[in-house]
């Protein structure tokens, strides 16, 4: 196995070279190029991860192995993939006439999507879509389709898989699905599994054990692995090499496991420092301590709720109770279903709950109640679509002040400008629209609409999880300095146990509606009483790698 | 999946009432009197020679003096038992029996047009989106628009003209033989085509979009083979969804193609009763028009689950919880 | 803490792949805009014919409607010269059986088929509009009255409807319009109620709620500007169904009446004469024809480039 940068071929004896590289794409606006020269090489059997954010190309040269490129696309460079009906080095994929090389795609190349929700066709039943690749490319016995199927289902972690046979993919779990689509990849027995982030619509604890159990199949199949992520834990968790991209080019490469612990390449140490748990920065942060003596100013008594019709009730949350004190940082963990969402939905006054109460600064929380606005705030998941697109950053982030503490225009004009350089912004973004900025910088405005008016509580509905893992550490600790700054009580809500680490004192684990553990953080992460908190735990990339390098025993 | 049916059959009930309701509001929202009106046969006749009897007469033919609700519910039972009332402007035959007459040159009219819709705008669909040169593709998408803007009854006088009067292929009036009703079905079928290639078209779009289209061509399949197993299967059933409105237009469409082509139906049968203002009538059709709507867009919301298995509970209302 | 000189947007990954087509049928992003909107707007005009033509050709309609007197030749409903005469020089369009000026006609119609589109769509976009919104906002009895009412008027083809009410109101170009309008009103109350759920259910409204700004106040400040959009898209598809709608019911008799000269009924009159005399329908037939294609052209265009 070789790696190469930006340049000649690699010897022999490899399944897929990729040689000089370059996809651009023609667009309105003139070309963007997507990949610019990356050559590597995988050989049979092994695990190869690219890694990068957004815009590295890593996705793009993944569909030129597939051929899923649209005809937008100018490719040029050589794949090489070694097949058994051809002999020699293997076959140019850029070049093969499309009917051979449709051949080797779903039979030797298989694919796993990222997104499960959308790649099962909605009209076909499960075992249809499994034994699809066996009947198109005609492979062994018709009557044996059908077992082979089943076996591959079973094979992906889906027990009793005559059950699942005959249903639709719209009746079964994202777990369940991504398992079907993994099934649909190994029932041909392919070469190589090319898998595009193939967890990151998961939940954490589903996510790990599917990417064990593809790890499993690699190994014993003795089928070669590329991994698209962005997460370098990952990668140093299941792949033998990984190849770190940015902006269409090999920014570096090398063992996984070397690349996490000992990054030498600038690059790679950003993508490593940005990993919550793993950042340096991040870890010189303490959450500071609350007064012991000042009464909580948040108060969740007995609150309930429960969702859907009376035939299909959902309990989103159990009697639950919580006390915040001033300028505490609490963290809430949990996966979909948790009722973390619905807990942080009834601090902030958008839902009421059935039962109980919650109280800020001894002042009840009610829907109807517009003063209470002025004492908790939130953060959500998703900052493009928590700003009104018809809207300038710089009106969004002023409405609170215009409901609730109005005050004339130069005044206002301040107070935004105040508001935005607090965040890191700089004042001439106010005036643009949200689809004009990045995810990052609009969730800094986000931050500094929350800050308007001066609250004493912060709720932060997995305010970071949308974000790139670089602009996530920035954010994080921003997030740190105004709490300190201001003196806010912080909730920060995630279904990442890693990205709490540094954020919060304490941390609640909850799971379905209900609080299974509670303690601080540092606590709770190296002695977790609970079950569920040490799965959890064990979901975080990165734990198999130790401080060495060498390998750990998880669990 | 009872259930399901339950609801829509209620459903389906409530809109025939509505409609039915419908009817019976327009004729007490008439400004005027509806008897005086019926008797001067609409505007333009000579409204001046009114006979006091006569319109007397229709009034208690009518019910039209009895209380509000007396005559509502009459009328609903009248409308339930078939008893439709007199058409005063088809020589005071009875209601049921002028449409009777007239009802299956309508049928014939609009199967024939439904027909050739759904093949022409399949065909327009599926050229607009997947021929190989973007020339012939924008083509295709051209004539579409012809479909919608072209006013009905210009499209009609034109091909009239150019199929019937100057190349003498088809009969220019009347409904004997079946090549007469081919080239008012051809028009009528012109301007449905263009919606429903549309409709088809974009959805075909959108599908291909989608994840597991992609995810088959990472498999191996060709192009053709994806759509046919893939594409065009989850593609139609957004057009499945507006075969009641195809319906609608067809019928509308009707209405004007019978007057310029002379052919006998219901549907000039309405626009005569509209000219004469003749209510019996005017109700009975909007009855009919309503009720046959909601047979269609029942069958098809039944038939639905059967090809997409994600419809099986009543539709969420799209509120959040909470 | 970092301070973006210039704004980045996290790059996409790369578009989907069509099936079959060389160019790949992926759906348009709106480009970021700066502060200026014309500027962009005239370019890209000037990059679509299609939509160039359509205002063009909508602007002489515009002064068509305005100003007909500027515009016609001749009296719209005087004898001016022979009957039936085919187009020429001092006819542009033709004559009529009564010898009257078929152009001039044409124009001075303008004024009755649009003006009468026009306020059937105002009719429609308001009443709709409200009701939509309305059902949308409040749901729960209100929701489920509007809606069942909205099925039982769809139940109905529109022009069957618009006739119906037609026999109730009466006959004329103002009734005709009325009718029209009335018949337009579940389209309306569709797309807004659907916008209006959209909405609603978006986080920035979360976001409004939270900072405290009252529900009415979300509403309009909110909802009305980010829903305008698709309405407004529907609006301008439904004035060209509307324009032909009142064609078509003045066609069959119902609307302006001869002499007056409204495209319709024009369109009627001269039907029993096409052999020999062609233009007196044709001419009337492709302005209207036209008219409808502008109008959808644009209010399609507009909506592509308002997308967001």
């Amino acid at each position: 196995m070789s790696v190469v940068e930006n340049g000649s071929s690699a010897p022999g004896g490899e399944l897929l070279s990729v040689e000089d590289l370059r996809i651009t794409y023609r667009g309105r606006r003139g070309t963007t190029v997507a990949v610019d020269g990356v050559s590597f090489g995988l050989g049979a059997g092994e695990a190869l991860a690219l890694v990068g954010e957004s815009g590295s190309g890593k996705s793009s040269i993944a569909r030129a192995v597939l051929g899923l490129l649209g005809g937008r696309a100018e490719v040029s460079g050589r794949v090489l993939f070694a097949s058994d009906d051809l002999d020699g080095r293997g076959a140019d994929l850029l070049t093969l006439p499309p009917a051979r090389a449709r051949r080797l795609r779903g039979r030797d190349i298989a694919y796993i999507p990222q997104d499960p929700g959308g790649s099962l066709d909605p009209l076909r039943c499960v075992i249809d879509q499994v034994i699809e690749p066996l009947r198109h490319h005609r492979l062994g016995d018709p009557s044996e389709h059908r077992d082979r199927a089943l076996r591959a289902l079973r094979e992906a972690g889906l027990d009793e898989p005559e059950r699942l046979a005959a249903r639709w993919p719209h009746e079964l779990s994202g777990g369940q699905r991504q398992r079907v689509l993994i099934a649909t990849a190994i029932v041909a027995e392919p070469r190589l599994i090319i898998a595009d982030e193939p967890t990151s619509a998961l939940d954490v604890t589903v996510q790990r054990r599917i990417l064990d159990r593809l790890q499993q199949l690699t190994r014993s199949h003795g089928t070669a692995l590329l991994l698209i992520t962005h997460d370098l834990a990952v990668a140093a968790d299941r792949t033998d090499t990984t190849v770190a991209l940015r902006r269409g080019q090999v920014a570096d490469h090398g063992p996984s496991r070397t690349l996490l612990v000992a990054p030498e390449h600038p690059y790679t140490r950003a993508l490593v420092e940005a990993i919550p748990g793993r950042s340096r920065v991040l870890a010189a942060i303490d959450p500071p301590e609350p007064e012991a003596d000042e009464p909580p100013v948040i108060e969740v008594r007995g609150v309930e709720k429960t969702f859907g019709h009376r035939r299909d009730p959902v309990r989103a949350l159990r009697p639950l109770d919580l006390d915040v004190r001033p300028g505490d940082s609490i963290g809430i963990v949990g996966e979909s279903g948790s009722g973390k969402t619905t807990l942080a939905r009834v601090i902030l006054g958008l839902t009421s709950p059935d039962a109980g109460s919650a109280r800020i600064d001894g002042r009840p929380v009610s829907r109807g109640d517009r003063r209470i606005r002025r004492l908790v705030q939130p953060v959500f998941q998703n900052p493009h679509s928590s700003f009104d697109p018809a809207r300038s950053v710089g009106w969004s982030v002023l409405e609170p002040v215009r409901a609730l503490a109005p005050r004339p225009r130069a005044a206002r004009r301040e107070l935004l400008a105040t508001l935005l350089a607090d965040v890191g912004l700089d004042h001439e973004l106010g005036a643009r629209r949200p689809d004009e900025l990045s995810g990052g910088q609009l969730q800094r405005a986000a931050i500094a609409r929350a800050l308007a008016v001066s609250p004493r509580v912060l709720v932060c509905d997995e305010a970071v999880s949308a974000l790139d893992v670089t602009v996530q550490a920035q954010i994080l600790s921003l997030l740190s300095r105004l709490q300190a700054e201001h003196g806010l009580a912080l909730v920060f809500i995630t279904h990442d146990l890693g990205v709490l680490r540094e954020l919060c004192r304490e941390v609640l684990v909850m799971r379905e509606g209900a609080v299974v553990e509670r303690g601080r953080t540092a606590e709770v992460l190296e002695r977790p009483a609970h079950e569920y908190t040490r799965e959890l735990i064990a979901a975080i990339p990165g734990r198999t790698v130790g401080p060495e390098g060498a390998p750990v025993d998880t669990l | 999946m009872i259930r399901y049916v339950a609801r829509r059959l209620a459903q389906a009930a409530v809109v025939l009432w509505g409609a039915i309701t419908l009817s019976f509001v327009i004729v007490q929202l008439t400004p005027g009197d509806p008897a005086r009106l019926i008797v001067s046969g609409g505007e333009g006749a000579d409204a001046g020679a009114a006979d006091d009897s006569q319109i007397a007469q229709i009034r208690a033919e009518m019910g039209l003096d009895r209380p509000v609700v007396v005559q509502y519910v009459t009328y609903l039972w009248r409308v339930l038992t078939l008893d439709w009332g007199t058409a005063y402007s088809q020589q005071r035959q009875q209601v049921a029996d002028v449409i009777g007459d007239n009802l299956g040159s309508t049928l014939e009219l609009g199967v024939t047009s439904l027909v050739i819709m759904t093949v022409l705008g399949v065909a327009f669909a599926l050229g607009s989106v997947l021929l190989p040169t973007r020339w012939l593709r924008s083509a295709f998408q051209g004539i579409t628009v012809i479909g919608i803007a072209v006013p009905s009854f210009v499209m009609a006088i034109v091909l009239l003209q150019v199929f019937s009067f100057q190349l003498g292929w088809f009969p220019a009036f009347g409904a004997g033989d079946f090549r007469s009703v081919l080239l008012p079905s051809i028009t009528i079928a012109l301007l449905g085509a263009g919606t429903l290639s549309q409709v088809f078209a974009r959805s075909i779009r959108e599908v291909s979009a989608e994840g597991y289209v992609e995810v088959a061509q990472a498999r191996g399949m060709g192009p053709a083979k994806v759509v046919l197993t893939h594409v065009l299967r989850n593609a139609s059933l957004p057009v499945y969804t507006i075969v009641g409105m195809l319906v609608g237009g067809v019928v509308s469409g009707a209405a004007i193609i019978e007057i310029i082509f002379g052919r006998p139906g219901v549907g000039q049968l309405y626009i005569e009763a509209v000219s004469a203002r003749d209510f019996p009538l005017i109700q009975a059709l909007i009855v009919l028009t309503g009720g046959l709507y909601v047979l269609v867009t029942l069958i098809v919301d039944l038939t639905y689950p059967l090809i997409d298995p994600r419809v099986v509970s009543p539709a969420a209302s799209g509120r959040r919880a909470g | 803490m970092t301070t973006h000189a210039r704004p980045r947007p996290d790059e996409r990954s790369a578009p989907a792949a069509a099936v079959g087509a060389p160019g790949p049928v992926a759906r348009r992003r709106d480009p970021g805009r700066t502060t200026a909107r014309i500027r962009p707007l005239l370019a890209a005009a000037l990059r679509a014919p299609g939509v160039t033509l359509s205002v063009l050709f909508m602007v002489l309609m515009g002064g068509w409607l305005l100003a007909p007197g500027v515009f016609a030749t001749h009296h719209p409903l005087e004898a001016v010269g022979d009957s039936l005469a085919p187009p020429g020089r001092e006819f542009w369009f033709g004559t009529d059986l009564n010898g009257r000026d078929v152009y001039s006609r044409v124009v001075h119609g303008a004024r009755l088929s649009l003006l009468a589109g026009v306020v059937a769509v105002m009719i429609s976009l308001v009443l709709g509009g409200l009701l939509g919104m309305l059902a949308g906002y409040l749901g729960g009895v209100v929701d489920a009255i509007i809606s069942r009412a909205v099925e039982v008027l769809v139940s109905i083809p529109g022009l069957l409807l618009s006739l119906a009410i037609i026999s109730v109101l009466g006959f004329g170009v103002d009734k005709v319009a009325i009718a029209v309008g009335i018949a337009g009103i579940p389209g309306m109350v569709r797309i807004a109620r659907a916008e209006t759920l959209r909405i609603v259910n978006l986080p920035y409204m979360d976001a409004a709620a939270t900072s405290g700004t009252r529900r009415l106040t979300g509403i309009l400040t909110h909802v009305v500007p980010n829903a305008s959009g698709a309405i407004g898209v529907v609006a301008g598809i439904d004035l060209g169904g509307a324009i032909l709608a009142v064609a078509s019911l003045s066609f069959l008799g119902f609307g302006a009446v001869p002499p007056d000269p409204e495209w319709g009924s024009q369109i009627n009159e001269g039907r029993m004469y096409i052999s020999n005399a062609w233009w007196w329908t044709v001419f009337p037939s492709v302005v209207a024809g036209l008219t409808v294609l502008s109008v959808n052209r644009l209010s399609r265009g507009i909506g592509t480039r308002e997308v967001r």
